[in-house]
């Protein structure tokens, strides 16, 4: 199994398991520690913006029951594991009766479209940069020039959301202030509706690439220097192949595998740093859906799209894991 | 070497797809402004003839045609148009563009308009009604709307409360058709408002829609389960001048229906938008530059800061006053929430005394930066609300708009508190402190709270405010039903009545929850008197002429207590961009409120004329 043991294997997608099992039990404990009933909460906020509803108590009261909130903690708990177990989030309380698996389904394929592709060309582009910028034969101006390019990194992407917003879609013109795609196209497989969709999603892309751009550049430039200075890539150097040729086929090769790691860990932390960019272009996803649902205290909301980025977060590493000797044969599991 | 070309090739090439992508994009916005800028600029028949503005056929309606009203929440699940599902889809057109209410209540003149009822009323004893509706009126698929489509909805109600017509269920015992055109209500018990609070639109929108019963009759079991969505059937069906045309994530269009009831029915002419879009930008910022950019026509609640700086970039932007507060009243006035039940401030001396020490017009200039205005009393001070905020001024009973600090001082050391050394006032080794708890999503509540808890300090009260999610300022107040909550106040709004007293009044007599007395826990003489007088108010008819006294009587009550502290009106400011469209409501011809997101949204599309260009 190319030094992936079956031991190994099991033992790994046990540790999996275990961490869905331990997120789904903190979600549970978490959104039951919050302050306040969220279907009180809810009613109560909707009779003060909306005025006066008859019988109010006796509308909570049902919709607690129907929810299940009065059932004992321990029925509530294990109704709740089994039930996100199987996918089955139940319904939202803000818009009853939409399932929340309906509101998931419409919202992340806006994110996984927009994270995916911003995240595969981050790896792209940032590795590239990366290596460029930290090999020996570079130019010093190209040096110089590339770190002014990562400016945007140390701030927040909401930031850079409104930045771009004012300058390219407020002052400007050239893109839209808001939306996934224009009311004049038909959504479909059509070349209107998919530019439509690149131009609507250009600007959000575009500020969660710059604010993340930089820490990719950076790890990549770190590795490809220390890199640089190992026995093998200096044995090459002897042996007398191309300065390009060791670079691309031994320095970044190499230097990949731990940027590899990080791609995975930061699945969770880009996807949720989307959450503020998209309510920022009223960007359709779950970033949207789940600013959303904490503004409404919408709790099934909450809990499910907590447990999605929990989820996408731990099977990135764990796929990574196993994808790791693969990619690199001098990588076993198992002592073998 | 050979590599290294391929290598700088394929970067180069990947990069020139890029510049490609963003370029074509570009590119397409541009074609996209210039085909628009074409039809904003040219004018006659090859105007019309490309921009679909053929009768039925307003899909395609130029940006002079349609109006942009902000839609501030995203509907869930777009293919959802069932009106009674606890959604917010209702504010992003349903209710403005396609269901009509069968009344509408006129803040201004308190007096309930007709739409599709004509008249409902009463016999003498408040107990059965009888609704006349509107000869004329249809569904949007030519079907006749009438007393059967009534008939069923309530039945359905009744069967189905309180997943939907909660309300109508609690007073209706039973419907029944007279005639095609009435139908009589035969209540549970009497009450004057039934029309006003169950059938008419009040404050958002009218909650108990009617429906097509020829539609609706095959999803009586499971109204809710209805999606009421499949545009090969025209569904949804709803009376309206619009009907809906497509939607996108954040977009809801509707056109109009150029066979609108109305027109052969002589009620209204068609309004001149051709089409109507709810569009949802995600953030105060991007609504503003949509705003500017003449991208939108109306914009929900804003700041006072930002709709100076929109002002400033784009001179068509309006408000409801030309000048400053610039926005309207909102129908939920702010006070101070006291616990009656606190072991300190269930001391009515302590109570007056913060009412004396807050000046209301410090509040409004700092809090608000001029942007609203003092409460006379806990009412809204629409035009509907004079009759009582006059009499309750006149009886000496209005809430003072500057500080008393001495009568304040006076009335706290009557109690028994003195002056320590750091300022504040003590007793018994025990510091005079007030807590004010408020909403963490409410810059407004936050900013009252601040300069509240600023103004107690200076008369010797140790006041802090205390920001909490909304669920957990709730909590702390005992709407969980812990009668041990120990808050001591609350910077809180009151969404009651608009045209008349009794719900607001009623809200402090425990109409929740008699045992509690509401939030603030009112107990003793003054309430139950105050309770006998809001039980006298509620069998009279809103706006009754008898019912002032009555109300002074009961804020007599009030004052004597103190259990809560009127704070300021609301503000609510809705910018108007006036580039495409005229007529909007304002101070000077004032036919509605300006709020775009309640359901008298009607009055203003049918209000709405064309600009010339």
């Amino acid at each position: 199994m190319n030094g992936l043991t079956w031991k190994y294997v099991l033992r790994r997608v046990g540790i999996y398991l275990l961490t869905i099992f331990i997120s789904i039990t903190l979600i549970f404990i978490i959104s039951r520690a919050v302050p306040g009933d969220p279907v009180e909460t809810m009613w109560r906020q909707l009779e003060m913006q909306k005025g006066q509803i008859e019988e109010i108590d006796v509308i909570i009261d049902h919709y607690k029951t129907l929810f299940g909130l009065n059932e004992p903690i321990t029925v509530q708990y294990g109704k709740f594991l089994w039930n996100t177990i199987h996918f089955e989030f139940g319904v939202s309380y803000a818009h009853y009766p939409t399932p929340v698996s309906t509101m998931i389904k419409n919202a992340l394929p806006w994110t996984l479209g927009l994270g995916l592709v911003t995240m595969f060309i981050i790896f792209l582009f940032g590795n590239g940069i990366g290596a460029i910028f930290g090999w020996e034969r570079t130019p010093k101006f190209i040096k110089t020039i590339i770190p002014s390019g990562l400016l945007f990194t140390s701030i927040p992407s909401v930031l850079a959301a409104l930045f771009l917003l004012s300058i390219f879609a407020k002052n400007l013109g050239w893109f839209p202030l808001a939306g996934a795609y224009s009311n004049e196209v038909t959504p479909g497989w059509n070349w209107p509706y998919i530019a439509s969709v690149i131009k609507y999603g250009f600007l959000p892309a575009l500020s969660i690439l710059m604010v993340n751009i930089g820490w990719t550049v950076l790890g990549m430039r770190a590795m490809v220097v220390t890199i640089g200075g190992a026995d093998y890539v200096r044995l090459a150097e002897a042996k007398g192949l191309k300065p390009f040729y060791i670079l691309t086929q031994y320095t970044v090769r190499n230097a990949l595998l731990p940027q590899l790691t990080s791609l995975a860990l930061s699945m969770g932390g880009l996807i949720s740093g989307q959450v503020l960019v998209e309510s920022v272009f009223s960007y359709p996803g779950m970033g949207m859906l789940i600013f959303r649902a904490i503004r409404e205290q919408d709790f099934p909301v909450i809990q499910a799209t907590s447990f999605m980025f929990i989820l996408i977060t731990a099977t990135s590493v764990l796929l990574i894991d196993l994808l790791y000797p693969l990619i690199d044969p001098r990588i076993t599991h198992g002592g073998e | 070497m050979h590599k290294q070309k391929r290598f700088f090739s394929i970067l180069v090439a990947v990069l020139m797809i890029t510049a490609m992508m963003i370029s074509s994009c570009s590119t397409a916005a541009s074609e996209e402004k210039t085909e628009e800028s074409a039809a904003v600029s040219e004018t006659g028949e090859e105007e019309k003839a490309d921009t679909g503005t053929q009768p039925g056929n307003y899909e395609n309606a130029t940006r002079e045609e349609t109006v942009y009203f902000d839609a501030y929440v995203a509907h869930a699940d777009h293919a959802n148009w069932n009106p009674f599902i606890t959604d917010n889809l209702r504010d992003v057109g349903l209710q403005q563009a396609l269901i009509e209410p069968l009344f509408m209540l006129n803040y201004d003149t308190g007096k309930i308009d007709s739409w599709l009822g004509l008249s409902m009323e009463p016999n003498e004893s408040f107990d059965v009604w009888t609704l006349k509706l509107r000869p004329g009126v249809k569904w949007s698929d030519g079907e006749d709307f009438n007393a059967d489509d009534v008939v069923f909805t309530v039945n359905m109600f009744l069967a189905k409360a309180p997943d939907l017509g909660a309300d109508v269920a609690t007073w209706t015992a039973s419907v029944e058709k007279i005639d095609d055109l009435t139908v009589q209500f035969n209540l549970k018990e009497p009450n004057p408002r039934y029309q006003l609070d169950v059938w008419s639109f009040k404050i958002w929108g009218d909650r108990n829609s009617i429906v097509p019963e020829h539609i609706w009759k095959d999803y009586v079991d499971n109204p809710l389960g209805f999606t009421n969505y499949d545009p090969e059937k025209g569904w949804p069906v709803f009376t309206g001048p619009y009907v809906l045309s497509k939607f996108t994530e954040n977009e809801y269009i509707y056109v109009r229906n150029d066979d609108w009831w109305g027109v052969a029915a002589g009620f209204q002419d068609l309004p001149a938008p051709k089409r109507l879009i709810w569009i949802q930008y995600g953030t105060e910022e991007s609504k503003a530059a949509a705003m500017i950019n003449n991208d939108l026509d109306a914009m929900a609640n804003t700041s006072l800061g930002t709709f100076e700086s929109m002002v400033a970039e784009n001179p068509n932007i309006i408000g409801w006053e030309s000048g400053l507060p610039y926005g309207t009243i909102d129908p939920c006035p702010r006070y101070l929430s006291i616990n009656n039940q606190h072991p300190i401030w269930s001391d009515g001396n302590l109570r007056k005394a913060v009412n004396l020490a807050i000046d209301r017009d410090q509040i409004v200039s700092i809090a608000y930066e001029g942007g609203t205005s003092a409460s006379i009393s806990i009412f809204p001070q629409y035009g509907s609300m004079d009759q009582y905020n006059s009499a309750l001024e006149e009886a000496g009973l209005a809430a003072p708009k500057t500080a008393d600090v001495e009568a304040a001082k006076a009335l706290i050391e009557s109690s028994g508190w003195a002056l320590n050394d750091d300022g504040f006032y003590e007793k018994d080794g025990q510091v005079l402190t007030m807590s004010i708890l408020t909403i963490e999503e409410s810059m407004e509540t936050r900013r009252i709270g601040d300069v509240v808890a600023e103004q107690l300090r200076n008369i010797g009260i140790d006041s802090q405010p205390q920001v909490l999610s909304f669920g957990a300022w709730l909590s702390a107040q005992g709407e969980d039903d812990n009668p041990d909550d120990d808050f001591e106040a609350a910077v809180s709004f009151l969404c009651g009545g608009v045209n008349e007293p009794y719900v607001t009044l009623n809200t402090f007599a425990g109409g929740a929850d008699a045992v509690k007395g509401g939030m603030e826990r009112w107990s003793g003489a003054n309430w139950e008197a105050f309770r006998s007088s809001v039980a006298e108010l509620k069998n009279l008819a809103p706006g009754d002429p008898a019912g002032v006294p009555i109300v002074v009587d009961a804020y007599e009550y009030i004052a004597e207590d103190m259990p809560f502290v009127t704070l300021t009106q609301a503000s609510m400011l809705t910018p108007i961009n006036t580039t495409y469209w005229t007529n909007w409501p304002t101070s000077e011809n004032p036919y509605t409120i300006p709020s775009t997101w309640v359901q008298s949204t009607h009055l203003i599309i049918h209000n709405l004329q064309p600009v010339e260009q």
